[in-house]
């Protein structure tokens, strides 16, 4: 009976969107809404039923009950529930609009060595894929560009917004990519003395990158300290200066056990602060990436064990194994049009071993803390941003329904090309004849 | 009718093989061989494998075994041969492999129109090749064959997936053609293809296959047809690819299936069962799953002598022990520590040993269930014959079964068993020879009769028996030439080993002050690569890629951007520490 | 073969051999027949015997307690390309005559995996470089065998891989410069190639009836198209566009053949209508889109659009790694479609049967199937289940409670240490390309498939 109702209820809904046709195309709203009687999730403490007032941007209160201001609208939530939005902590999401249209990719610069490559001037605020990814909760990436040793730097957005300016969470990290031992796929036939010899070379090439930055940063700051003016044009050192400087974190993409030993050694050799991102065999090391205090991003959760002789559930166990040695761990998807998955990623590693609720920090609250922007993401708190999605249930669970999403006090359509294209051919019209 | 461009080039080579060839006497630089009768006294022989008969002569005679018993008349132009108290078995023989086949040269191959109709040759299929047209008696493979003691081999053409057809050669030094014992004797079919035209895949391979044996078949049964009454049919279509492949589908002459991984042999046997060949079963490496599937229908089987690598961990760690100073000898002791803790990594090495022994147990097993089978040595190197037997044995193959293996059974398999495989008056004289009993640790082999013609090895010089490894033969003072178009470079490379480390300095007698430390030193086997850093007016470098060979080595070095220049050189004398 | 047996019990030391197995008390999803709360269900000799409340165990019967679980037929793929050594033979736009059916790998770890992820059946594909590709296997994951005949599903009909668009244009037009090289000449690729198997069968039938006193010659690919012709062969064809799907449907009308899948057909919902009216099949992905240009225009909400228009649809891996989470990407339909949990589940069990021509053996929990059987903690379709035993002709291949740590059966003796892939396999071990992928590394590819590496999509 549930099955023909919620068959005849679509059948009422696509015929009045039908005539509806050739409208105007849905926007963004705007305005101060108070979103009442919700189980709001806030991941910073306690799980309760109260009231959120979201207004300029931001969450304005939060709190069994909020009172209601004269210009808000209020907006009953009783039986959803509210979470902040969730952060993917590395995707190419607006930086590829279709992979195998090779011009449609920009993430990608050539050079080995191009850490001035800066996600955050083309990422297209446009791409289809965005509206895509955020009705499925996910407000925030990190977008981030791929390729070569040093591939560019990549910036925390949100998803709503027509420019950098609007999109942009404060946040962009250098990306680095560990030398490799592994293979690159069943067809690297390169002999072992070669897979070695390749990652010897790799290793000296970071380190004689590193050791011209450090002499760039002493020549920098000599001439600050001179109060001389240095003509240079260095924009590859001038993008490594931060984390020489140890003002940011280094994001060291590694994989296999015995290169994230040989980042170790290396961050600390080079006594700098870093995140390990990918991290797939961050279970067999755990202990050591632990001890050494670094931060790690890993993901897709859903994915194949690396080695043939592993476990076929490796890569979902892998997050609540670092997690249980005390790793701060976040996920991503390291996906690009698929970044909508996110919330599937996270659930995978809730049931194998990590629990909804620390799964639910590793896209929220534990990114926001390793990208630096803990006081404004990743949490339902007053005065943070107001990135929050009301559900009527678990996001993470596959069927449920995102019902409302806010992106910095924004009321976002809940609209994509999918949805769009779900609407005209449920029943299409003309039909066959 | 079809001239094969082989057979032109082999007369060639038939005619520069009777000038140089020693043995025949024909070369003024050598006398004269004076007859082609031996004795061989009091030596003991092994006639076939599970019997030994001491105290016997052997009288060879024209290429044959003449006489043999206690008590033999000699021939007054007999040569004696110093035997006494040396083993005489029958010479081996090589079931299965490309002995005497030389390897093609790498050619840019033409690029191809259509690549899902390519020619036949360059798809691989060139049934109507015959290995009697490619062999030559002087190829350095024949000479490592006969010195590993065998005297007979199937060889069979390289190729993709119909490469072509066996004959039976004896391994001696006569003209191409004297050697030849059999032309023809069967069709090989290997999973190999041409990358990027059809077929190029084994998927592919198999349908291709099936397509030309029926149409083989049906090409066949046409032209007989139509021979005995032409009537009302097409003139048949001359096809030498399918007449080549006619006698498969008549049963008359069997297919060597190449099956080396346990897949393969599936596939042999599938194909098989679905077309009803004959068939023989070569160059298998993992077939004992198929044991009993083989048993029944009575395949013939070659197993590859090639075997795994047993790990040599603890082997090179007593080697290197001694060598290690202490400050490393702390770190390595570390290490191995560190990976004893390991689980996961011992049971995957656990793992793979129980592996190891299934490959190393497979011919005692074949034995055990009575499967007669031979060797095939398409991928095993001469020199490693011996030692892999040993390891056979060692893992439940008996040595007689062994012996068989190397003699009675690939005579059967090959239907040579009326002309060799033992040593039987009447046979042809194929001999090995040997000092101990062939399996024994120590034996080497002392002569090869082949075809009643005598090759003696002198014991090697064990100089080199005292180095732990192939590559410490690198370490010492060598010369090095260079040919530079326009002068000629020399100078000296100076190869040490400490705590395992190669260092490797290189000093040019232009300025012999000057020494250049290299870097990036790599050791694989007897090949070395590394390479330095030179000034010529800015910093140029110079990559060496070493090969070694006993007292010598040869190689290349490419300068920078400037090109790649021939090196070689001598050794001249120890390191100086 | 005591060695082998001593082996493989090393290494699966925990399986159950025994074909007689009564799974207690679990809530039954039986796809065809509903829910079944608290029941048990009775396997005798590989085959569902009963399926009922408080069974008794007959003698030699061993017992699964699956109390609080959820039981559901084993899930089939009807594409993937795990378990086979090779996937394309690229190098001609048909090859009919070719069949994965002679390179399956039994030792393939990937079977293992899929069965931790419930899945007892899939389609073992030809890859999607030609038009008319080759012949199909349908098997059953029966790891543990080394023997790739037993992985065979016994008496499944043949299948056969066809490809539109873009990968046969790619691969020939544009790899080869010869025909297809637009969606016109993959058209006439298939008309020519049907042709030709007409006027072979009639030189084979006026030889057979004496018209003609030689033999023709004989030719495998002709063979196979002729027995496409005859209706021996399902179609299972590769397509995205709506277009293309509405050409093969029409050349399929024109050479009376009506046995038909389309695979991936990412804009089938644009054509529901007409591919119900065909009794055409769609296999779908959940969610993937926008890796290549004809998939740009794709919903999630496809396998939704396409249930309600009446086309039997199934969902599919294509992939080594979403083959393991099928019954995930089933419930993805519910988020996109609002599929009922009936509805969501026939997508991984009945539908994919039919597509294949075995739904009288699998695809549902009824007496007389094979007892292919999986069993979850949590629904199937909730995001946090876990597959607990899989069953393949009540054996049990799958064990989480004795599941051991390193699965493979063939160990590489020469390999040093386990190898490290950067990159997950999917890349090129499993996905429409495989095969082909070095092929197409070229200048302007290289790009695209140095980050496909990362990608779960080759397709």
């Amino acid at each position: 009976m549930k099955h023909l109702y919620i068959f005849f209820s679509l059948i009422i809904l696509i015929n009045t969107i039908i005539p509806s046709f050739g409208q105007q195309v849905k926007k963004a709203e705007n305005g101060v809404f108070l979103l009442k009687n919700a189980t709001l999730h806030t991941v910073s403490s306690s799980t309760y039923i109260g009231d959120i007032l979201l207004k300029d941007g931001i969450i304005a209160e939060i709190g069994k009950s909020v009172s209601n201001p004269p210009n808000a609208k209020v907006i009953d939530c009783t039986g959803k529930h509210i979470y902040p939005g969730l952060i993917d902590s590395g995707s190419r999401l607006g930086l590829v609009e279709i992979d195998a249209v090779s011009l449609t990719n920009d993430f990608d610069e050539h050079g080995d060595f191009v850490p001035h490559m800066k996600a955050l001037i083309a990422v297209n605020p446009n791409a289809v894929a965005i509206p895509v990814t955020r009705v499925n909760g996910v407000t925030t990436v990190f977008a981030k560009p791929d390729g070569g040793t040093f591939p560019g730097t990549g910036a925390l957005i949100d998803l709503f917004g027509y420019s950098p300016e609007q999109m942009t969470c404060g946040s962009e990290r250098v990306i680095m990519r560990f030398p490799s031992t592994g293979r690159r796929g069943r067809w690297d036939r390169r002999t072992d003395e070669d897979v070695k010899k390749d990652a010897e070379k790799a290793l000296k090439n970071i380190n004689d990158i590193w050791s011209i930055a450090v002499q760039y940063m002493k020549m920098d700051s000599a001439s600050k300290a001179d109060n001389q003016k240095w003509c240079t044009n260095n924009p590859q050192m001038m993008a490594l200066l931060p984390i020489v400087k140890g003002e940011q974190p280094l994001f060291i993409e590694v994989n296999s056990k015995n290169d994230i030993e040989s980042a170790l050694e290396w961050v600390s050799d080079k006594k700098l602060k870093a995140v390990f991102t990918g991290v797939a065999e961050g279970w067999r090391v755990a202990d050591k990436i632990a001890k050494a205090n670094i931060p790690v991003i890993t993901g897709p959760i859903l994915n194949t064990p690396r080695r043939d002789n592993d476990r076929y559930d490796a890569s979902y166990t892998n997050p609540s194994k670092m997690a249980k040695a005390g790793i701060k761990v976040a996920l991503r998807t390291d996906n690009a049009e698929n970044t909508r998955n996110l919330p599937f990623n996270a659930a995978f590693a809730a049931a194998y071993g990590m629990g909804i609720e620390n799964a639910l920090r590793s896209v929220t609250l534990t990114p926001a803390e390793i990208f630096g922007v803990a006081d404004k993401y990743g949490s339902l708190d007053k005065g943070k941003v107001a990135n929050i999605i009301v559900a009527d249930g678990d996001p993470f669970e596959t069927k449920t329904k995102i019902e409302k999403l806010f992106i910095r006090g924004w009321s976002i359509p809940l609209e994509s090309r999918q949805t769009l294209l779900y609407d005209e051919f449920l029943q299409r019209t003309p039909g066959i004849k | 009718m079809y001239t094969n461009p082989f057979r032109v080039l082999s007369c060639l080579i038939f005619l520069v093989s009777i000038s140089s060839a020693s043995l025949s006497g024909q070369n003024s630089d050598s006398p004269k061989q004076l007859s082609r009768t031996f004795y061989l006294k009091n030596c003991f022989v092994i006639p076939q494998p599970g019997s030994l008969l001491s105290g016997q002569n052997v009288i060879i005679k024209d290429g044959f075994i003449s006489e043999i018993g206690t008590a033999v008349k000699i021939p007054f132009d007999a040569q004696i041969v110093l035997a006494d108290s040396l083993y005489v078995y029958a010479g081996f023989i090589d079931a299965h492999s490309n002995t005497g086949i030389a390897k093609p040269e790498n050619k840019d191959r033409a690029k191809v129109q259509d690549p899902g109709n390519p020619p036949n040759d360059v798809a691989g299929i060139t049934p109507q090749i015959s290995g009697s047209d490619l062999f030559k008696s002087l190829d350095k493979s024949v000479a490592d064959m006969r010195s590993a003691g065998f005297a007979i081999a199937q060889v069979a053409p390289r190729g993709l997936m119909l490469p072509g057809q066996n004959s039976i050669f004896l391994l001696g030094e006569g003209a191409n053609d004297k050697m030849l014992l059999k032309s023809n004797t069967s069709q090989n079919f290997q999973l190999e293809a041409n990358r990027g035209v059809y077929p190029s895949t084994s998927i592919a391979i198999l349908a291709k296959f099936r397509d030309l044996y029926k149409n083989a078949n049906i090409t066949g049964l046409h032209e007989e047809k139509f021979k005995l009454n032409p009537a009302g049919l097409s003139r048949p279509d001359y096809n030498k690819e399918l007449m080549s492949m006619y006698p498969v589908t008549i049963k008359k002459m069997p297919l060597y299936f190449v099956a080396s991984r346990t897949k393969d042999v599936h596939k042999a046997l599938s194909l098989k069962d679905e077309l009803g060949f004959d068939m023989v079963l070569t160059e298998v490496k993992q077939g004992w799953h198929y044991l009993d599937r083989i048993k029944k229908s009575s395949i013939p089987v070659l197993l590859s002598l090639e075997l795994p690598e047993e790990d040599k961990k603890d082997t090179k760690k007593e080697g290197d022990a001694p060598e290690k100073k202490d400050s490393t000898a702390t770190k390595d002791v570390k290490k191995v520590v560190k990976e004893e803790k390991n689980p996961e990594k011992d049971g995957f090495d656990q793992k793979k040993e129980a592996s190891i022994k299934q490959y190393l147990e497979q011919a005692g097993l074949f034995e055990k269930q009575g499967v007669k089978f031979g060797f095939s040595y398409m991928t095993v190197k001469p020199a490693d014959i011996r030692k892999n037997l040993r390891k056979l044995i060692q893992n439940g193959l008996s040595e007689n079964y062994a012996l068989a293996a190397l003699t009675t059974h690939p005579a059967q398999i090959l239907g040579i068993s009326h002309l060799a495989g033992t040593v039987e008056k009447g046979k042809i004289a194929n001999l090995v020879i040997t000092d101990k009993p062939y399996f024994d640790e120590k034996a080497t082999i002392k002569y090869v009769f082949v075809d009643g013609q005598k090759y003696e090895f002198t014991e090697k010089t064990k100089k080199t028996e005292n180095k732990p490894s192939e590559s410490g033969k690198m370490v010492g003072s060598w010369s090095y030439t260079v040919e530079i178009p326009g002068s000629t470079q020399k100078g000296k490379i100076i190869i040490k080993k400490a705590s395992g480390e190669y260092k490797v300095t290189v000093v040019d007698d232009s300025a012999p002050s000057e020494e250049d430390s290299a870097s990036d030193v790599i050791v694989d086997g007897k090949k070395i690569t590394f390479n330095i850093t030179t000034d010529m007016g800015a910093p140029v470098k110079v990559d060496f890629d070493l090969n070694f060979e006993d007292k010598s080595y040869t190689g290349s070095i490419s300068v920078g951007q400037f090109g790649s220049f021939p090196i070689k050189g001598d050794y001249e004398g120890d390191p100086k520490y | 073969m005591n060695r082998l047996t001593i082996v493989l019990a090393v290494i699966m030391p925990v399986l159950l051999n025994a074909q007689n197995v009564l799974i207690k008390n679990g809530t039954v999803l039986t796809i065809t027949k509903g829910v079944k709360e608290n029941s048990d269900i009775l396997v005798t000799n590989g085959k569902i015997a009963r399926i009922d409340k408080n069974i008794s165990a007959p003698n030699g019967t061993s017992i699964i307690d699956a109390t609080g679980m959820f039981v559901m037929p084993g899930i089939i793929d009807a594409h993937s390309h795990i378990a086979l050594d090779v996937v394309n033979e690229a190098t001609n736009p048909v090859t009919a005559e070719v069949n994965v059916g002679d390179a399956l790998d039994p030792l393939d770890v990937s079977i293992y995996r899929a069965l931790a992820g419930g899945v007892t059946a899939t389609h073992a594909m030809h890859g999607s470089a030609n038009a008319v590709g080759g012949q199909c296997e349908t098997i059953k994951l029966r790891y543990g065998t080394v023997n790739p005949d037993e992985l065979r599903m016994e008496g499944a009909p043949r299948t056969i891989k066809f490809a539109l668009g873009e990968n046969p244009i790619r691969v020939h037009g544009e790899g080869n410069k010869i025909m297809p090289n637009t969606r016109m000449g993959v058209e006439q690729v298939f008309r020519n190639a049907f042709s030709e198997a007409q006027l072979y069968m009639k030189d084979w039938d006026d030889y057979k009836k004496g018209l003609r006193k030689s033999s023709p010659e004989y030719n495998l690919r002709n063979e196979t198209m002729a027995d496409i012709l005859k209706g021996n062969i399902i179609i299972h064809c590769h397509s995205y566009r709506a277009d293309e799907i509405l050409m093969l449907m029409r050349v399929l009308k024109d050479y009376n053949i009506n046995r038909i899948c389309f695979q991936h057909v990412n804009e089938g919902f644009k054509v529901a209508p007409e591919l119900a009216a065909f009794g055409a099949g769609a296999s779908v992905f959940a969610d993937w889109w926008a890796y290549k240009f004809e998939v740009y225009y794709s919903t999630a909400y496809n396998a939704a659009i396409l249930t309600r228009n009446g086309v039997v649809t199934s969902i599919n891996s294509d992939s080594e790694e979403l083959i393991r989470h099928l019954y995930h990407e089933a419930a993805k339909t519910q988020r996109y479609g609002d599929l009922t949990d009936d509805e969501a589940l026939a997508l991984i069990t009945i539908n994919p049967a039919k597509q294949l021509g075995i739904d009288k053996r699998v695809g549902s929990l009824e007496v007389g199937k094979d007892a292919d059987i999986a069993i979850f903690k949590g629904h199937p379709l909730s995001v946090y289940a876990v597959p607990q035993k899989t069953l393949v002709d009540g054996q049990v291949r799958f064990d989480i409670e004795k599941d051991p740590d390193d699965t493979r059966i063939d160990i590489n003796p020469n390999e040093k240490y386990s190898t490290f892939y950067e990159t997950e396999r999917n890349y090129e071990n499993s996905g429409c390309l495989r095969g082909i992928s070095e092929m197409l590394m070229q200048e302007s590819y290289a790009k695209f498939m140095r980050f496909k590496y990362s990608q779960n999509h080759t397709h």
